[in-house]
């Protein structure tokens, strides 16, 4: 993989940012106390502006909600890692699969108030050395996945920052990474299985391991063994 | 009703025996026995699955760590290991009733402790497939499981521990139950080692 492989994003994945950015402002509009004395103390003519841009992002959100049943409809293998790492566009869809995956875990852990980005985790996967290289397994590389996604702040307060990230978001980031990486690979039966339910019993039996996840965090051998382990228990 | 809650889990994907042991399935299953006993007795539950994969690790754990290796102890390890199952649900209590029928008889176990039946409902489900399955034999439920009064004594007892849910899901399925160490799976190996160590008397009196 040459630098510029790994630093320059190809066209489809600027589309990534474009997104994150109307789901974030979106979500801070929606989601944020500081800013309702903000909206109610507008005049009324700037208050009926903050209501039309509040509307265009709301289409805009429509938007990547579509995109997101989309993803639902995609066969399984689409967000099984096996399938990424050697499809033409891995980062995309990965970070197309971390980035709903990311959100499903935050939410189902009562953080709703955290975001993920799918453009920080396009990065995570492009700057993870050696994905794909053969010869590696893949929970060892699901396991250093999980650990870039919560190094580049892949999801919190405000993604691809530190700003906001005290010790539970970090926490719940850790926990939500490994949730993902988990339930990426997992084997699946294309024909059978439901990709939401699949990743709603990661988030659940990661929950019930905390101790033990975090406690492995910095060692990846430890953490591979556990993400090894879990992914045949599921 | 009591007949009816006990359906067929099943899933031709693989035996039983080696499907419960994932928890994708565990979870599908268990899910399938709730909405089945809520259909039929208008009871409302609320789930949390972490505390259900809590449960199956915890059983999982368990199931591994005793499993035997004599082939003579496969039946019978299907029983234990029902048990067992019983034992982690009771312990970590995944399910919530939210809601039952005005009126509801309370004389019915289904009633009288709705996370219970659900739980000893799914566990002996699971057993009684799996004997099917791998051993050919027809499926059951001692009188027992319907009488309240065992209800009482069960809920009472597995409330200070847990472990007498092993004991009392034997009692449920027609087995006889071991009451002393329910937890602690004895092999058959035992049974053909003890003439050489004690007087038959001593053994048939122990029965």
């Amino acid at each position: 993989m040459s630098v510029s492989d790994i630093l320059l994003p190809n066209l489809r994945e600027l589309t990534l940012p474009a997104r994150d950015f109307a789901r974030g402002v979106k979500h801070a509009l929606g989601h944020s106390r500081r800013l309702a004395p903000v909206r109610d103390a507008l005049p009324e003519p700037l208050r009926g502006f903050a209501r039309e841009v509040a509307s265009e992002i709301e289409g805009l959100a429509g938007v990547a909600r579509e995109g997101v049943a989309l993803l639902q409809r995609y066969t399984a293998a689409r967000f099984g890692l096996a399938e990424i790492v050697v499809c033409p566009e891995p980062a995309l869809r990965f970070a197309e699969a971390a980035r709903y995956g990311l959100e499903a875990a935050v939410a189902r852990m009562g953080r709703d108030d955290l975001m993920a980005s799918a453009t920080v985790a396009a990065i995570a996967y492009r700057t993870s050395a050696s994905l794909g290289e053969p010869g590696e397994r893949l929970p060892r590389a699901a396991a250093r996945l999980a650990v870039a996604l919560v190094q580049h702040h892949a999801v919190g307060p405000a993604p691809g920052t530190t700003l906001g990230l005290g010790v539970d978001e970090t926490q719940t980031a850790m926990l939500a990474g490994f949730a993902v990486m988990l339930w990426m690979t997992i084997e699946r039966d294309a024909a059978r299985e439901d990709e939401a339910g699949l990743l709603v019993v990661c988030i659940d039996l990661t929950l019930s391991l905390a101790g033990e996840i975090t406690a492995a965090w910095m060692d990846p051998d430890r953490l591979a063994t556990l993400m090894a382990h879990y992914a045949d228990v599921v | 009703m009591t007949g009816q809650a006990l359906q067929q889990v099943d899933d031709a994907a693989l035996p039983i025996r080696k499907s419960v042991r994932r928890l994708r399935w565990f979870r599908t299953s268990f899910s399938d026995q709730i909405d089945k006993i809520a259909a039929e007795t208008g009871v409302a539950y609320r789930l949390d699955g972490q505390k259900l994969a809590a449960a199956f690790l915890d059983w999982l754990r368990g199931f591994e760590a005793q499993k035997p290796g004599a082939p003579q102890d496969r039946r019978a390890y299907v029983g234990f290991a029902a048990g067992m199952m019983l034992r982690m649900l009771l312990r970590h209590r995944p399910l919530t009733a939210t809601a039952q029928p005005e009126g509801a008889d309370k004389t019915n176990p289904a009633y009288f402790w709705p996370e219970g039946y659900v739980y000893v409902a799914y566990c002996l489900n699971i057993r009684s497939a799996v004997l099917e399955q791998d051993f050919h034999e027809d499926r059951r439920i001692a009188p027992a499981f319907g009488e309240i009064r065992n209800w009482w004594s069960f809920r009472e007892n597995v409330s200070q521990d847990p472990a007498l849910g092993v004991a009392f899901l034997d009692l449920f399925a027609g087995d006889a139950p071991d009451w002393v160490t329910p937890d602690v799976f004895q092999s058959r190996d035992f049974g053909l080692m003890a003439p050489r160590f004690y007087d038959r008397r001593t053994i048939e009196a122990d029965g």
